[in-house]
């Protein structure tokens, strides 16, 4: 898995630290020079039509799909068979 | 001593250099700080003050310009508010020794002037300025004491802004800071009024998350708050659980619909962090806030009407196995059972027989089979006796009963005799409820091991419970056209074939006689009374049939007994003229049919009519019906003597058109699912409706659909390599019919635009996908490892090569290219067909059929990475025979 063994392979950070001694003077009016307009976040993107919530959650599952609509408890051999490909497929997809 | 104002140049930056370093020397630091600011403003008066602010402020400035990931940064800001806090300390332990009242002194006069230095960069052009700004006013505010009204007011409006700033870091900071100036005056609704909005709307999951740790819990907010329990990101929904929930102390401050939703969406979660969250919230928080006492919670929950009690008192017995020591049942609890202490004993059974380590306790917890008889047998007894007030409370109890007795051993033959005795009078009583009656049936089951038998026993309930309706006919009403004998239950022979005869059932001849005599008042009464009861009556019949048919899975041929039951109760319910009774009648008699392919070859056109005929619920019956008998008899059922495949596949595609009935639409897209995964329909048409109807608006609402089609389509395609190509057959097809819906989108429409459709449509066709799953599911054989589907997306590229050139809207255009550029094409393929790819899209080329620029430039892009492939292939002829 790469995610986990990217932080490992990249190389301490160097330590960065200012030189306060070195008697360095920012110019304030260039460091608070306004940004205007632009700083904003658009307004299309001040409401959100779902309210950043997930759908409801139907937890459809393998089960649906192997079981009988009518005889829920019942099972088949051939259903078997086809649990076993779902649980393979999934497990890569 | 030299004087602290000339030395200010030194020791400061001295300061500051050892505050970026590390947060460890701070406390010692700010004490030297601010003996410096002391000593300057001793010696200097206002003056000394100046100078110090000024070279304080020289330091601080130079963090702003800093990136968001410098720690240097984070440790200067939280440097100078730990400053600010020590000195307002200092003022106030003064100011109390003192007995006086500065409002004027040097640290009020410090912090005045950084919170206005601060001010200033809030809408600088920088983001790391306004960042590092609303970071430390957040990180002061922490720490503010009292401060200047008009600083107040700047601060707010000033904060009021950048909680709509561009950058989603800067709102964070600066929601945590407004946050931090709440309940101040009336201007705390304002406040608040924003962070809940920006709660429900930040596009941004960091954003939203720091409104959700630093608003004020309040009847109020509270809400809004919960709300977050299904955020879009997981971590805002765990802090719900870990932090929000937990803040609030007490669950009865909810509501008991509250709980039971928030335990539902905590337990459920599809993230495993948010599920450990909600279990802890249930198994340490509010067993807390019961004293402990499982039963307490469980009052607080309803366990009665809860879908979730039983999911959390699992988890609960698995986070906190050594709770299961103390919990006892002893003779007192079984003769005083409640809902609660029932639901207990039922769930401490169960996971008790579910896990090993603590199945010994079942023996020592749990009564015997002849005691649990008894303690069953009282209860029913109560259930008889119970008014309509208790008599939910001891239907649940009883049912909790019977699910214990289905996990009893039987060995004991005088135990199992009992507890048959007491279930097969608990089965003939006729105002059991149907969910007890289907317990009842399971637990008969569990103790007659043998199929003829157990079916034989219900039978019996059944034939006698039926021939009462004979005695309400006789002993009541006599006007009415009597019953021909071979309508009772015991006489009727007649074999499954016959029913498809017509007859005229004895309710026909009821509904008319009332037709007829509507001028004789007595005779109406009469006979609707016992029209009721004998409807009453056949429901209950036909409710133990259904029991009885989905407990038993031996053929319907070798079953006399079964096989009159079908043509004594079944099938004259089927043609009844009391709809309920009718779609009992059509549901047992497609339980029948799972159980023999004749009979169910025979009845496939009724169920399609049903199908055309009814309403929604009937219409949603017959789809389940035909669904489990092709999934159970497959072809020994289709064909030309009944449902032809097309008809099948028609009568899908039909049901899927459905747009008016949602519902519908989704069951038939479940039953379609399951035909094509267990690969006994093959069908391109239908696929591409799935595909159309999957991405397209109208369904956009039904989640059951989408959900179903999100599981299934990529285990179709990823599971079996025919099923792969017939998506790659109808992907381009699927793609411009979506691309055109795509064009006459309406306003409120939403779809996904046809770039992404055709990307996830490369997707469901990419062999590697296919390859791994088939590579982990041959595994344990010895197979050799080969490409499957190898050619794939050669075959989809000369699809999408020939619809570029055809007229179809841009974006179809723009979406067919995006295909090239992303397909799985190697110089496995097979040469001839690369070749024939490459011809072709070097013809395209030519002719400038093609005129977009983005599209000209992908065909050009996929041209050069197929001449390639050709050239290695033309290099080494041995690799190209392979």
């Amino acid at each position: 898995n790469s995610s986990s063994a990217e932080p490992r392979k990249r190389k301490e950070k160097e330590v960065f630290q200012i030189d306060f001694m070195d008697a360095d003077n920012l110019d304030e009016d260039s460091l608070f020079s306004q940004g205007g307009a632009t700083i904003y976040l658009p307004k299309t993107q001040w409401k959100s039509t779902t309210r950043n919530l997930l759908p409801d959650d139907i937890h459809f599952s393998s089960k649906q799909l192997l079981s009988l609509f009518i005889k829920p408890n019942y099972i088949q051999m051939a259903q078997i068979e086809m649990a076993n490909m779902l649980i393979w497929t999934k497990s890569f997809g | 001593m030299a004087d602290p104002v000339e030395n200010i140049c030194s020791t400061l930056p001295l300061i500051f250099s050892d505050a970026q370093r590390t947060t460890a020397t701070h406390r010692k630091l700010v004490n030297s700080l601010r003996s410096i600011q002391d000593a300057c403003a001793t010696k200097h008066a206002l003056k000394g003050e100046r100078a110090f602010n000024d070279e304080f402020k020289r330091n601080f400035n130079r963090i702003l310009p800093l990136k968001k990931s410098e720690p240097t940064s984070d440790r200067i800001i939280r440097f100078s508010a730990a400053f600010v806090q020590h000195i307002q300390k200092k003022d106030a332990t003064k100011r109390q020794d003192m007995m006086e009242d500065d409002e004027d002194s040097t640290t009020m006069r410090f912090v005045a002037f950084f919170i206005t230095h601060l001010l200033r960069g809030l809408e600088a052009k920088e983001k790391s300025v306004r960042l590092r700004v609303c970071q430390s006013i957040a990180m002061v505010m922490a720490c503010l004491g009292e401060i200047d009204d008009d600083l107040y007011q700047a601060l707010l409006l000033g904060l009021m802004k950048r909680v709509r700033d561009r950058e989603t870091s800067v709102r964070a900071q600066a929601v945590s800071a407004l946050a931090r100036l709440q309940g101040e005056d009336e201007s705390g609704e304002g406040i608040q009024a924003v962070l809940l909005e920006l709660l429900q709307h930040d596009p941004s999951a960091e954003v939203r998350r720091a409104v959700l740790l630093n608003l004020a819990q309040s009847k109020i907010t509270l809400p809004y708050l919960l709300e977050r329990a299904r955020d879009l990101d997981a971590i805002n929904r765990k802090y719900v659980y870990s932090r929000t929930l937990n803040e609030l102390g007490d669950f009865r401050l909810l509501s008991i619909g509250k709980r039971e939703k928030l335990l539902r969406w905590g337990l459920r979660d599809r993230d495993a962090q948010v599920q450990k969250a909600a279990t802890n919230m249930f198994s340490m928080g509010w067993i807390g806030h019961a004293n402990d006492d499982i039963l307490e919670l469980f009052e607080r929950l309803d366990v009665v009407n809860s879908k979730i009690a039983e999911e959390a008192i699992m988890r609960f017995f698995k986070t906190r196995p050594e709770f299961m020591e103390g919990i006892e049942f002893n003779d007192f609890i079984w003769n005083n059972l409640t809902a609660e202490s029932a639901f207990l004993a039922r769930t401490f059974n169960e996971f008790c027989y579910e896990n090993n380590q603590v199945s010994h306790l079942i023996e020592d917890r749990m009564p015997e089979v002849t005691e649990l008889a008894f303690i069953i047998h009282e209860y029913v007894s109560k259930l008889r006796n119970s008014d309509e007030e208790m008599r939910q409370e001891v239907e649940f109890i009883v049912e909790q009963l019977l699910m214990i007795a289905s996990t009893m051993d039987y060995s004991d033959e005088i135990g199992r005799r009992k507890m048959f005795t007491i279930l097969r009078e608990l089965l003939r009583s006729s105002d059991l409820g149907e969910s007890l009656t289907a317990r009842t049936v399971e637990v008969i089951k569990v103790i007659t091991p043998r199929e003829t038998d157990f079916c034989q026993i219900i039978l019996e309930v059944i034939s006698d419970l039926h021939d009462t309706i004979d005695s309400i006919t006789i002993g009541e009403n006599t006007s009415i056209p009597g019953t021909p004998a071979n309508e009772s239950f015991h006489s009727a022979h007649s074999d499954t074939s016959d029913q498809t005869t017509p007859r005229t059932s004895p309710r026909k001849h009821i509904a008319r006689t009332h037709r007829k005599e509507p001028e004789s008042p007595s005779v109406i009464d009469t006979g609707e009374e016992r029209l009721v009861k004998e409807i009453i009556v056949n429901m209950r019949c036909l409710h133990i049939v259904q029991c009885l048919l989905e407990n038993i899975s031996g053929g319907l041929q070798y079953n006399s007994q079964l096989k009159s039951i079908l043509s004594a109760l079944i099938v004259p319910s089927v043609r009844s003229h009391e709809a309920p009774v009718r779609e009992r009648g059509l549901h047992c008699l497609g339980l029948c049919c799972l159980l023999d392919s004749v009979l169910a070859t025979e009845n496939l056109m009724l169920f399609i009519h049903c199908f055309h005929q009814g309403h929604e619920v009937l219409q949603i019956e017959a789809i389940h019906i035909i669904s489990d008998i092709v999934m159970v008899h497959a072809d020994k059922v289709l064909g030309d003597r009944s449902l032809s495949f097309d008809q099948l596949v028609k009568f899908f595609i039909k049901a899927l058109s459905l747009e008016d009935a949602p519902e519908v639409q989704a069951n038939a897209c479940i039953g379609a699912a399951k035909l094509m995964l267990s690969s006994v329909l093959k069908d391109d048409e239908l696929l591409e409706t799935l595909i159309v109807l999957y991405m397209e608006p109208s369904t956009s609402t039904n989640l059951p659909l989408r959900q179903a089609l999100s599981y299934f389509l990529p285990v179709y395609c990823h599971s079996v390599p025919e099923n792969q190509y017939r998506m790659q057959k109808i992907s381009i097809s699927a793609l411009h019919k979506l691309s055109r819906i795509y064009s006459e989108l309406e306003e409120e429409e939403e779809m996904l635009p046809p770039v992404q459709i055709a990307a996830q449509l490369v997707d469901w066709t990419d062999p590697r996908k296919l390859a791994a799953a088939q590579e982990i599911s041959l595994k344990y054989k010895t197979e050799p490892k080969k490409m499957l589907n190898v050619d794939i997306h050669l075959d989809l590229a000369l699809d999408a090569l020939h619809q570029i050139v055809q007229i179809g809207t841009k974006d179809e255009r723009r979406a067919l290219c995006s295909i090239l550029c992303k397909l799985h094409i190697t110089n496995e393929c097979n040469s001839t067909k690369l070749q024939k790819v490459y011809d072709m899209a070097a013809e395209i080329s030519e002719t400038k059929a093609v005129t977009d620029t983005i599209a000209k430039n992908a065909l050009a892009r996929f041209e050069v990475s197929i001449r390639k492939l050709l050239e290695v292939l033309a290099g080494d002829p041995a690799e190209a025979a392979e």
